[in-house]
C-alpha cells in the first residue's frame, strides 16, 4: 500500500514538473525539485528515471541549432530547395515557433521559427476521442 | 482527454470513470494502476497541443471526415505480442489511422501564438501496431518485408508504419495538391465552426514551409530511441535527396526559396545522434552537405 501511495506521488511531482517546464514557471520550483530529488534517491531504479529530461533545467532556454543539411542544387521544375535543420529544444510545442525569438538578437537568423507542427498523435488517449471515430445511430 | 496512459500501449479496454481523480486516488483504468510507466497528458505533445488549442482545435478534430485509407485497416492497434484483451473499436471509421497524417489550423489562441498549422499523424505503439493487411500495405506503399520470426516482423511492419507516418507528413506539409485537399476541407470545417461560433476571422489551414517535427514514435508509443533516430534520419533524408515532380507545386513563392524540416529534439545527445545518423545517410546518397 505504501509503495503505491509513493508511486503515485512520484508520478505526481513528476507531471507537475513537466506542467512547469512547458509553461517557463518556476514558482516554488525549488521545493518541487527538492521533492523530486528525494523521491528519487528512494526510487534509483524506477522507469521515469528514463522519462525524465535533462531539459527542465532550462525551461525558457531557445532552441539550440546542432546541424544543419542543405540540398545542393534546387528542383528544375520549382526552383526550391530543401533543408534539414536539426536542433535541441526544451519544448516543441511552446519554444520552436512563430513566437520563439522574443528577446533575441544576433541569434535570431539560426531560431527555427516554424508556422506548422508536425503531432504525434494519440487518439483516445491525450487527443479528443471524437478523433478517432463518430458513430452515428440513426433510427 | 484522459487523465493518464501506459507508455508503449496497449489502450486500455475501459476508459476511467466519472470518479477519476488525478491526484493519486485513481484505482483503475482498464485494469491498470496508476503508477510507473504511466503518462500524464501535458508530458507529451498531443497533450499540449490540445491543451493549447483547446475548443477549437477539438472542435476542428472532430470535423476530421473518415480518412480515405481507413477501409484498410482491421483495426489500430494489434494483440500479437502480449494479449488478446486490446481494444479495437474504432470499426473502419477512423480520421486519422495509425500511419497516415491530416491537417488542421491550430485551434485556440494560445498555440495560435507558435504555430499557424498541425499535421497530425498517429505512429503505432511499437509493439502493438495495426494488424497487417495486404490492402494496408498497398495503400500506405509499404513494401514486403523478409522476417520470419513474429516479434520481429511486428517490430519491422512498426517501423514501416512509422517512416510512413514520416512520409504523410512531408506530403501533407509540403504537397500543394494534398494543400488544396486540406483548403477544401478547412473551409468546410470553417463554415461549419462559424455555425457554432467559434471560428475565428483568421484563415485556417494556411501552410508555412518551415516544419516542426519531433522524434515520432519515442514518446509514448515507446520506439526504442535509437530506432526512432534511424527512421527520422532515413525519412528525413530521403525528402532532402529527392524533388517534387508535381508540376503544379506552388509556383508563387520566391525563387530560391527553401523548405525547412526543423527536428527539435528534448536531448542535445539525440540531436547529434540524429545529426551524425543523417550525415551519413546523405553521404550514401551522395546529395547533399552539411554546412555547420
Amino acid at each position: 500500500m505504501w509503495l503505491k501511495l509513493d508511486d503515485i506521488y512520484c508520478n505526481t511531482i513528476d507531471s507537475l514538473l513537466s506542467k512547469m517546464i512547458v509553461v517557463g514557471d518556476v514558482t516554488n520550483v525549488d521545493t518541487q525539485i527538492s521533492s523530486f530529488f528525494l523521491q528519487k534517491q528512494s526510487h534509483p531504479h524506477k522507469l521515469w528515471d528514463d522519462m525524465v529530461s535533462k531539459a527542465w533545467y532550462k525551461p525558457s532556454a531557445l532552441p539550440q541549432l546542432i546541424a544543419r543539411f542543405e540540398s545542393s542544387s534546387s528542383s528544375a521544375v520549382t526552383s526550391r530547395r530543401r533543408a534539414i535543420e536539426v536542433y535541441s529544444t526544451p519544448c516543441i510545442v511552446t519554444n520552436f515557433g512563430k513566437q520563439c525569438d522574443v528577446g533575441s538578437n544576433d541569434d535570431s537568423n539560426h531560431l527555427p521559427q516554424c508556422s506548422v507542427l508536425v503531432n504525434p498523435a494519440n487518439p483516445n488517449l491525450t487527443g479528443p476521442n471524437s478523433f478517432v471515430s463518430v458513430y452515428i445511430h440513426m433510427g | 482527454m484522459q487523465p493518464y496512459f501506459p507508455r508503449g500501449g496497449p489502450q486500455p479496454l475501459a476508459k476511467p470513470n466519472r470518479t477519476w481523480n488525478p491526484v493519486g486516488y485513481v484505482s483503475q483504468w482498464g485494469g491498470m494502476d496508476v503508477g510507473s510507466g504511466m503518462l500524464f497528458a501535458a508530458e507529451t505533445i498531443d497533450g499540449l497541443v490540445h491543451q493549447l488549442g483547446g475548443l477549437r482545435i477539438r472542435a476542428e478534430c472532430s470535423l476530421v471526415p473518415t480518412h480515405q485509407y481507413s477501409h484498410a485497416y482491421i483495426n489500430q492497434q494489434s494483440s500479437k505480442l502480449h494479449d488478446d484483451n486490446v481494444q479495437d473499436d474504432e470499426k473502419r471509421s477512423v480520421k486519422c489511422p495509425v500511419g497516415t497524417a491530416v491537417t488542421t489550423s491550430s485551434g485556440g489562441e494560445e498555440l495560435q501564438q507558435h504555430y499557424d498549422t498541425i499535421i497530425h499523424t498517429t505512429p503505432p505503439f511499437y509493439n502493438y501496431p495495426p494488424s497487417i493487411t495486404p490492402e494496408l500495405k498497398q495503400v500506405l506503399g509499404i513494401l514486403d518485408s523478409d522476417s520470419d520470426d513474429d516479434n520481429n516482423s511486428i517490430h519491422s511492419w512498426s517501423k514501416e508504419l512509422l517512416r510512413s507516418c514520416y512520409r504523410q507528413s512531408f506530403k501533407a506539409a509540403f504537397d500543394s495538391n494534398t494543400n488544396k485537399d486540406t483548403s477544401i476541407q478547412n473551409g468546410f470545417i470553417n463554415n461549419s465552426l462559424r455555425l457554432f461560433g467559434l471560428n475565428n476571422k483568421r484563415h485556417i489551414g494556411k501552410t508555412g514551409k518551415r516544419v516542426a517535427l519531433p522524434l515520432l514514435g519515442a514518446g509514448c508509443r515507446a520506439f526504442p530511441k535509437d530506432i526512432a533516430l534511424d527512421v527520422a534520419a532515413i525519412e528525413s533524408a530521403s525528402w532532402l535527396s529527392t524533388y517534387s515532380s508535381d508540376t503544379s507545386e506552388d509556383k508563387n513563392t520566391n525563387e530560391g526559396e527553401v523548405d525547412v524540416v526543423a527536428f527539435g529534439l528534448l536531448e542535445e545527445d539525440d540531436a547529434r545522434h540524429l545529426s551524425d545518423r543523417l550525415e551519413k545517410e546523405l553521404r550514401v546518397s551522395q546529395q547533399p552537405t552539411p554546412t555547420t
